[in-house]
């Protein structure tokens, strides 16, 4: 079964997400600290992140598992913006990284999933 | 600004006085013009240019208070300046009621009033340069005009200038002599002044006067030349006015009436000795004595016939050899040659003259006795006793052609009293003798006299009583013989006061014998006019105990006029330069020659340290070189007028901006500079003014801009505020809203047994509305991102648009049991086919959204410039109060209809980009139409 790690600080959206990913039949852990996602990462097959979040935001995350030379697949789920600006920014900056809005883990994220994994 | 009444003038007029206040009581006078030609300002100076009261000008227009006044040069500047919004600077010459002129330096500068005229009164210049180019213009006209040859020379002699006149007894134009020593002109013998002279001139600041014979093509002539010194502009004496006249004629008449002056005291003499002695031979002797001494004869003889050897023997002879003599001896013998001037003389009882021995036949035998003793014309009279010939007088001249008529008229004479003295007793003998002396010469010095043409004879007796008066003097006095003689020359041509001088010269040639050194006589004619005359005065006898003045005039009159015409112009110029209110000043080879008081007064240097000064030393470091390279350029290539700005220090240390006005002019023969110099630090400090209103205007206009730019940045950063509270709610907004959306999809996989319909709807009814909630926040997002991106634009075709706009509602059409339809012509435009989309898109949803049966149409046209989008739909219409709100921003607007204002909001935006409009008809009821207008951007 793969392993998916959500980072996310709110802890309702986390529950709600990880109810939703699990349904899906994955192995799903969160964590509400970014900086302990950024080590438990490796032993993920994928990872849902969010951005806005205080200490350390998805960006610095995403940068840092650069630096770490960290592949595992990352789905960037956020509630910011509009969903088409904030998709093409992320694909721009961080080539290979999906994004999903926040208010479609219900409906789309599930297919993100199972494409970013079948590959 | 216009005016339509009185009031607004006022008003204009008080402002404007406010405004210009700092101008009120400067030199220059200022007005400013309105755009409908009104004065609504001027300072006490403008009043006073103008010459009238400000309440004759105040509100009221330039055409009204001088009629006319739109016809003349000085107005059509105004206009133009005025219309154009240009900057000019003219001189205008304007003349006042009571006929006097005035010239002011106008400058003409817009204002927002209108047009601000600075004017300044350079009536002074103007007269001044006009008075010199006057002066100038008579000296010339005189000069050039001049009979007499002008000349002026430094005092080496080089010719500074020249008349035409003068050059052409030089034989070469003015040009080419100019600046040539004047002796490579004249022979040196005939010289007749010479450098010392012409420096002793200068030093002494003295005339000097000659008389100096030229020969002209063989002939000789006289002139009189005068030398007086001139005053340079400096004061200093350094050149030499030069004026020569051909007196020729006066000097020839002068000569023939010395000559027979001499002859007449000969004469006399001659009489005398006859009177006195009784000796015959002692009489001869005598006679030939006085001859030769009184007359400057060479020689004279007289011979008598002695019948014995049959020839003429002399019994008496004076200033002869007497071996000449002993070697003539003549027979008269009719035989003979008649060609013998004695014997002819002799036989014929006629006297004989010959006036050139070098060319007559007959005295080859005597040439080689001639040319030792320098015989050059002779004459042989005979002495006749009762009748018959006894012998003959032989005078001898060194001069060729001396014995013309009259001198021959008088030697007759003397020949007729000797024969009287052979024939007659003593008695009779001295009265006749007397008597027929004073016929004669009163005979023949009447005919000379008469017959003189343009010199003027006339003699006076001891008293200045007139004895004779000749044509000429007629002429030149304008008082006929008639009226002159016997009236005394102090009532005739000489004032009381030069008529006492002249009987004191009189007095004097009488006692000393000797003529006077000819002089210049101011005179008076018959018409009162006065003149001038060149007169020599000499005596001759008139009867043996008085004697006859005889004096010869030339009429000058013309000359003296130009003498007198050129030290008025000269005092004229000067006192002009002198006084002149404008900075004066010459220069040549690179220093001042020449400077005013004013000058001086404008620097504050003292004139002698200005003078020899170079023309830069008061002239701020720095732009030396624009004088200097100016002045260079100008002199050496005679550059045209020009006037110049440069900043000049005074000697108290004062920075001033002058104006310089040049203009190349002949200075001592070569070319300088006069420059006027006027301090426009006054005009500079105007300008100054003018350019620090001009400042104040533009930092008050930036001022103005920066706070519209502050405005502007305070409304960017609140709308950057607001966009960021936009992108801040919405996430807030969102994030909760995914949490329900998430949650409300793990609840279907929970349905409670039993209930599963129920459930579902409710569960429906909170998706439709989530997702509701979502589109509002992302419309939002898209409305507040739509007032600062750019457009994409690219060729689109619209018709696409709204098919795609038709695919994506027709499923809500068909919910709502609405008929959506469209009809679309191709029209390609240049836009952002995405936003075009969403425009379209939202007027399609709303008419969906409000229209609960009927149907939504969509057209679109398109024309040559704009495409028309309009969605008309069969709903509840808008009620004419709220369509003039319907297009304001959702968060501003009341509540008007639900759910309408992000998507219309947005729709508005994207058509304002895109330079469009939309616009609304509707009917509370019926339904409504959105039309939107695109300009297309491109051709099709």
């Amino acid at each position: 079964m793969k392993r998916v790690l959500i980072i996310e600080d709110e802890p309702d959206v986390a529950e709600t997400m990880k109810m939703l990913v699990e349904r899906e039949g994955y192995k799903v852990d969160y964590t509400l600290d970014p900086r302990k996602g950024v080590k438990m990462v490796k032993d993920y097959d994928l990872l849902l992140l969010d951005i806005i979040m205080p200490v350390m935001s998805g960006r610095e995350v995403l940068d840092e598992l650069k630096k770490k030379k960290v592949k595992t697949p990352v789905i960037v789920v956020s509630a910011i913006g509009l969903p088409m600006e904030v998709s093409e920014e992320i694909s721009r900056k961080y080539p290979g990284v999906a994004f999903v809005p926040k208010t479609e883990m219900h409906t789309s994220l599930p297919n993100t999933i199972k494409k970013l994994l079948s590959k | 600004m216009k005016f339509h009444n009185a009031a607004g003038i006022r008003d204009a007029v008080k402002k404007t006085g406010k405004r210009y206040e700092s101008m009120d009581n400067l030199i220059a006078g200022c007005q400013v013009i309105s755009f409908d030609w009104r004065y609504v300002y001027l300072n006490s100076t403008a009043i006073r240019h103008a010459r009238k009261s400000r309440k004759e000008l105040l509100g009221r227009t330039m055409m009204d208070a001088y009629p006319g006044i739109e016809k003349t040069e000085m107005f059509r500047h105004v206009r133009r300046c005025m219309e154009k919004r240009a900057f000019h600077r003219m001189e205008n010459s304007f003349t006042y009621q009571d006929g006097s002129e005035g010239w002011f330096l106008l400058n003409m500068e817009p204002v927002s009033e209108g047009l601000l005229v600075v004017s300044q009164d350079i009536t002074a210049q103007k007269r001044m340069e006009m008075a010199l180019h006057e002066s100038e213009d008579k000296y010339r006209t005189l000069v050039e005009s001049s009979p007499e040859a002008i000349t002026i020379l430094d005092r080496k002699g080089a010719i500074l200038f020249l008349n035409k006149k003068s050059a052409s007894r030089f034989g070469a134009s003015p040009a080419k002599i100019t600046g040539k020593r004047i002796w490579e002109y004249i022979p040196k013998k005939a010289a007749a002044f010479s450098e010392s002279m012409l420096r002793e001139i200068i030093r002494t600041g003295e005339s000097r006067e000659i008389v100096s014979p030229v020969s002209i093509g063989g002939s000789t002539r006289f002139f009189r030349i005068t030398l007086s010194p001139v005053k340079s502009k400096e004061g200093k004496f350094n050149s030499v006015l030069v004026i020569s006249s051909d007196i020729t004629e006066i000097k020839k008449s002068e000569q023939r009436i010395m000559n027979l002056n001499r002859l007449y005291s000969m004469l006399s003499d001659s009489n005398q000795a006859i009177v006195r002695f009784r000796d015959m031979g002692r009489i001869a002797r005598e006679i030939c004595r006085i001859i030769v001494r009184d007359s400057g004869m060479k020689m004279a003889w007289l011979g008598l016939h002695d019948p014995a050897h049959n020839i003429i023997k002399p019994i008496a002879h004076f200033g002869v050899d007497p071996a000449y003599l002993k070697s003539i001896k003549i027979s008269p013998q009719e035989t003979a040659t008649m060609r013998v001037p004695i014997k002819a003389a002799f036989l014929t009882g006629k006297p004989f003259v010959c006036n050139d021995w070098s060319t007559a036949r007959y005295m080859r035998p005597w040439g080689a006795a001639g040319a030792k003793y320098t015989y050059r014309s002779s004459a042989s009279v005979p002495i006749l006793k009762n009748g018959k010939s006894i012998g003959t007088l032989n005078i001898y001249s060194a001069a060729p052609g001396f014995f013309d008529d009259e001198i021959m008229g008088l030697v007759q004479d003397l020949a007729s009293d000797i024969s009287f003295a052979f024939e007659k007793a003593k008695d009779e003998q001295q009265r006749r003798s007397v008597e027929n002396t004073l016929r004669g010469a009163r005979r023949r010095l009447e005919a000379i006299i008469n017959n003189t043409p343009d010199v003027a004879i006339e003699s006076y007796d001891m008293n200045g009583k007139v004895l004779s008066w000749n044509r000429a003097a007629e002429k030149i006095f304008g008082w006929k013989k008639e009226d002159a003689i016997g009236k005394n020359i102090g009532r005739l041509i000489l004032g009381r006061h030069s008529a006492a001088l002249f009987i004191k010269d009189l007095r004097r040639i009488n006692a000393g014998g000797k003529p006077f050194p000819p002089t210049e006589w101011e005179f008076k004619r018959k018409d009162g006019t006065m003149g001038w005359v060149y007169s020599t005065i000499f005596s001759v006898p008139a009867s043996v105990s008085s004697k006859e003045f005889v004096c010869m005039d030339v009429d000058i009159t013309e000359r003296r006029k130009i003498e007198k015409a050129l030290r008025e112009s000269e005092a004229k110029y000067s006192s002009v330069v002198e006084n002149s209110s404008d900075a004066i000043a010459i220069l040549q080879d690179n220093v001042f020659k020449f400077a005013n008081r004013a000058l001086s007064q404008l620097g504050g240097y003292p004139l002698d340290q200005i003078i020899g000064k170079p023309i830069s030393f008061a002239v701020v470091p720095g732009f030396r070189h624009i004088t200097d390279s100016k002045y260079r350029n100008r002199v050496k290539r005679g550059g045209p007028t020009e006037k110049y700005v440069i900043p000049v220090k005074r000697k108290d240390g004062v920075l001033i901006n002058v104006e310089l006005f040049s203009k190349i002019i002949k200075y001592d023969g070569r070319n300088a500079d006069l420059i006027i110099v006027r301090d426009i630090t006054e005009r500079r400090r105007l300008d100054d003014l003018m350019r620090n209103y001009t400042l104040k205007l533009e930092s008050e206009v930036n001022a103005r801009t920066s706070e519209v730019l502050q405005e502007k940045r305070r409304v960017e950063e609140l709308s950057a505020v607001k966009d960021q509270f936009i992108r801040d709610i919405s996430h807030e907004l969102k994030t909760p809203l995914s949490v329900i959306m998430g949650n409300l999809s793990l609840l279907r996989d929970i349905f409670p047994i039993g209930k599963e319909k129920e459930w579902a709807s409710l569960l429906n009814l909170l998706d439709r509305n989530t997702a509701r909630l979502e589109k509002s926040i992302n419309q939002m997002l898209q409305l507040s991102k739509l007032q600062k991106v750019e457009l994409q634009r690219t060729r689109v075709l619209l018709n696409e648009l709204v098919e795609e706009v038709y695919k994506e509602y027709l499923p809500l059409s068909e919910i709502k049991s609405i008929t959506l339809s469209i009809d679309a012509e191709p029209v390609l435009m240049l836009g952002d086919g995405d936003l075009l989309r969403l425009a379209i898109g939202n007027l399609v949803s709303n008419a969906i959204k409000f229209t609960s049966r009927g149907s939504v149409s969509v057209r679109l046209r398109g024309d040559a410039h704009s495409a028309t989008i309009a969605v008309t739909d069969t709903g509840i219409g808008i009620s004419e109060k709220n369509q003039k709100k319907l297009f304001l921003e959702f968060f501003k607007v009341d509540p008007i209809a639900p759910g309408t204002g992000i998507g219309l909001s947005i729709a508005k935006e994207i058509v304002k980009k895109h330079g469009g409009t939309i616009r609304v008809k509707s009917k509370l009821g019926e339904g409504s139409t959105f039309e939107i207008t695109l300009p297309r951007g491109v051709q099709t």
